[in-house]
């Protein structure tokens, strides 16, 4: 009966149709095969990071150091960390976005590279400085090689005054359960999530599909709006305007006088957090734009930290005046000029720490490493 | 609405082959939505 159905009319249809439902069932697998393909593409990565990294030579723009994924903060937590071989010791960069843009740890050396971590997310203050890294030492086995073999390089500034008034809309806290992989919790922090393993692959995987999608539309997006000379944001389009600049910097920090004390607190517990761990620690104070010079939270908090170093025997490398206003990209973000200055402080502050855990020789001195 | 989908149809037997491309064509884009679907508050440019 079949047979002779499908010799009408409608038994060719039913043939059409079941042909036409599998070729765009191959469709959609093969866009899944091919997207996957690309976002892994190391060949591709390297492409668009060479090409990213001229423009931000050249001024055009900054550099996200965010690879195939749709923010540098995915990156890190979706590819860096879980690949991070905590197992010999090493020096670790924690800050906000400062930081994050102030270390190089592309141009590492290989034999560096892997005993140097920029851990710095956007949006850091001290509290959620301190649940980041009790995360990294209870849940990534941060310091698994012994707490000495580890540095933590605190990369502190004016920025980390500000308390979130509702924590669970910061950033920070809405960064963690994008993927489903965590939960954030304001009193308790990051929370992983239990799941398969099958699970957590798929997840990993879809994140980065869609990072590396939503990645490359943003970089067309940026690239055309800089061409029809559209600002990609206001901190970018009154860099030489300090007046302007002081003015945002006063409405960010509109409520330091309460936010400071209350964020010192919290360094100081983060201190305590990593004195009971047993992890060496120094703090750099990272550049900020002498323009801002005369705005009181710059001093307050440069202030507070020092004191608070001291009262810690916690070392202090003071780099508020690293830079001159024309090494800074936008409000507070280094450009190619000031990134390679950073950089260089801030290894010079790691290096000793590498040798003395026997992780790097001598001889990567010739590299330009003091 | 009947209208619009007897035209369709009648552009459907006159381009067959065409109509055929612009559904796979359709296919794959809504499939690459689907994977640039992205969760939570994305920052893509940080002040701080």
């Amino acid at each position: 009966m079949r047979q002779a159905a499908s010799e009408t009319p409608n038994g060719d249809a039913e043939k059409y149709e079941t042909r036409l439902s599998i070729l765009l069932l191959i469709v959609v697998v093969a866009t899944v095969l091919l997207v996957d393909r690309l976002a892994l593409s190391e060949a591709l990565l390297d492409a668009v990071t060479r090409w990213e990294l001229a423009r931000f030579e050249r001024d055009e723009t900054f550099f996200p150091n965010r690879g195939n994924f749709l923010e540098s903060e995915d990156r890190l937590i979706l590819d860096e960390i879980p690949k991070a071989d905590f197992s010999r010791g090493g020096a670790y960069f924690f800050g906000s976005s400062d930081l994050k843009w102030s270390v190089k740890t592309w141009e590492l050396p290989a034999d560096v590279r892997p005993f140097v971590g920029n851990f710095g997310l956007g949006g850091m203050n001290h509290t959620f400085e301190l649940q980041f890294i009790r995360h990294l030492v209870e849940h990534e086995g941060l310091l698994q090689a012994g707490a000495e073999r580890n540095l933590v390089v605190l990369g502190v500034a004016h920025t980390n005054v500000f308390v979130a008034q509702e924590a669970e809309r910061a950033y920070f806290a809405t960064l963690w359960p994008r993927h489903g992989l965590y939960a954030y919790d304001a009193e308790q922090g990051i929370l992983p999530v239990e799941m398969s393993p099958l699970s957590r692959f798929l997840r990993v995987r879809k994140a980065r599909w869609s990072g590396f999608l939503g990645g490359d539309i943003n970089r067309v997006t940026r690239v055309v709006a800089e061409k029809l000379g559209v600002p990609i944001s206001v901190e970018s389009s009154i860099v030489d305007d300090p007046e302007a600049l002081r003015e945002i910097t006063r409405r960010i920090h509109r409520n330091w006088e309460e936010e400071l004390p209350v964020q010192i607190g919290e360094l100081g517990r983060l201190f305590d957090y990593l004195r009971r761990q047993g992890v060496p620690v120094a703090v750099a104070l990272l550049p900020h734009r002498r323009s801002l010079d005369e705005l009181p939270v710059i001093h307050a908090y440069r202030d507070a930290v020092t004191k608070l170093c001291a009262a810690s025997s916690i070392p202090l490398v003071d780099l508020s005046h690293l830079l001159d206003d024309d090494d800074f990209f936008d409000l507070n973000h280094a450009n190619a000029r000031g990134l390679t200055r950073t950089h260089e402080q801030l290894m010079k502050i790691v290096m000793p720490h590498l040798r003395a855990i026997g992780v790097i020789g001598s001889e990567t001195r010739s590299s330009g490493y003091q | 609405m009947s209208g619009y989908w007897e035209r369709l149809d009648i552009l459907e037997r006159r381009h067959p082959r065409w109509m055929l491309v612009l559904l796979v064509v359709l296919a794959m884009v809504v499939t690459l939505l689907l994977l640039a679907r992205s969760e939570g508050a994305v920052v893509l440019y940080q002040t701080f």
